[in-house]
């Protein structure tokens, strides 16, 4: 029997291999890992609902991540979101009767920066919502044509007859951070509650609001 | 003496002109946006409620109407791309997405997906093409269920689309099987939509509706039996 040993040449040919089958796959991991590797901000609820048509508790939560094209992005989250009996009543109630003559109202849950003015953050077409009849919206405040910065973004519940007092309903939308914010002036975004009506520039406007929290990016 | 007479008669003339064009305009303003009220026709008949035959009329009345007077308005003008939103038939792969989206050569702005979590409530998933991909990375993120940690939602597949669509392919698209409406109604062709706000995707009503072609998929979130009866037999 002859035992067959690798060559010189061959071993260092499959070491080589070896090194670059690891580089390979460290690299893999580290690019999926750097995309994904994100840092959760502080959960803030509330727990009163402030008007009649909105939920009584939920929170909101900043994600913070890179992509692997190097950006930095934020993903503002609004969860665990309950209505009572009497606010899906007085949404149903605001849908088919309206509120100083502006009917259909339709609830809309919005997460924006405070200020129509800033250039910290601006969203885009990236969302996530249990709503029933959802429809998106990104805008850039102050109207008319805003300052280049999508500062808002907002789901209008268009079947919002069929919101019920027993499911956990949610709303995520996503922002790319244009220039980080320092700790000592962070960027502040509302998270609110509001019955909007179809405006006459195609847009959904607010009738009526309420704000539950207000989250500061960095936190 | 003629001359003022003139300048009497011009002056009467601005003066009506900009009183009418200001009744207009403030008419307009208070019916609302012309095509957002037509998709309310659906969204809202007697009963405050979208209805079947809302949905077939929204529907024929954009192809037979829309469709033709962005053709003839190409024509004339030369605007060649509408502002659309096409809601499919049924759910969508992802490769017969992008397949579709080459085929017609959609300038995609954003698309939709649908998905159910564990609740089985009926999700929406807004995504668009990044220039390095058509699925952006974060799509495996955003399937993870916010109500159950370390959970996934069940991604049913792709349900509508926004973006703009070369005119003369419009007849082509409509007619594809995957599609229900190729929606051009809110175009600046039509309407002043300065800020070119889509019209509302029509996937829901064909949920609820039961209209939908493809395979059947569970969710729990249907409206009420009391809803139901009045949407189907309006």
């Amino acid at each position: 029997m002859t035992i067959k040993f690798l060559g010189e040449g061959e071993n260092a040919k499959v070491k080589r291999l070896m090194i670059l089958f690891c580089l390979v796959l460290l690299a893999t991991f580290s690019i999926s890992f750097y995309a994904f590797a994100g840092t959760w901000g502080p959960l803030v609820s509330w727990s009163v609902a402030g008007s009649t048509y909105s939920p009584y508790k939920g929170y909101g939560q900043i994600y913070e991540y890179t992509d692997s094209s190097g950006q930095l992005k934020i993903s503002t989250k609004a969860r665990n979101i309950f209505f009572s009996t009497s606010a899906v009543n007085s949404i149903k109630n605001y849908y088919t009767n309206g509120y100083q003559g502006t009917k259909p109202l339709y609830y809309t849950f919005d997460i924006s920066v405070d200020n129509d003015y800033d250039t910290t953050l601006s969203a885009f077409n990236y969302w996530v919502s249990n709503f029933p009849g959802a429809y998106f919206d990104i805008d850039d405040d102050p109207e008319p044509w805003g300052n280049g910065y999508n500062d808002e973004t907002e789901v209008v519940s268009l079947q919002c007859y069929n919101i019920n007092a027993t499911t956990a309903y949610y709303f995520e939308s996503y922002f790319k951070v244009v220039r980080k914010p320092s700790r000592t002036s962070p960027t502040v975004i509302a998270f609110s509650s509001q019955e909007s009506y179809p405006h006459w520039s195609g847009e959904y406007d607010t009738k009526l609001y309420c704000t539950h929290v207000r989250l500061k990016y960095p936190w | 003496m003629r001359k003022k007479k003139v300048l009497l008669a011009v002056c009467v003339a601005a003066v009506l002109f900009a009183t009418l064009a200001g009744l207009a305009y403030a008419a307009y303003r208070k019916t609302g946006n012309p095509a957002l009220r037509e998709y309310h026709k659906i969204d809202l008949n007697g009963d405050g409620l979208h209805g079947k035959k809302e949905l077939l009329a929204h529907k024929n009345k954009v192809v037979a109407e829309k469709h033709r007077q962005a053709i003839a308005i190409a024509k004339q003008s030369g605007r060649k791309e509408n502002l659309v939103t096409v809601t499919f038939s049924r759910a969508l792969s992802l490769e017969e997405l992008e397949q579709l989206v080459k085929e017609y050569n959609v300038r995609v702005k954003f698309y939709e997906a649908r998905a159910i979590d564990h609740q089985g409530t009926r999700v929406t998933i807004g995504l668009a093409p990044t220039k390095e991909k058509f699925l952006p990375e974060e799509f495996e993120q955003m399937l993870s269920d916010p109500q159950q940690t370390g959970a996934k939602m069940k991604c049913v597949g792709f349900i509508d689309l926004v973006g703009y669509l070369e005119v003369e392919n419009l007849p082509r698209l409509q007619q594809d099987p995957r599609v229900f409406l190729v929606d051009n109604s809110a175009d600046q062709a039509f309407i002043d939509n300065p800020k070119d706000k889509p019209m509302p995707s029509l996937y829901w009503h064909l949920e609820d509706l039961g209209l939908l072609q493809g395979e059947k998929y569970n969710f729990k979130d249907k409206p009420d039996a009391e809803i139901m009866k009045k949407i189907t037999e309006s």
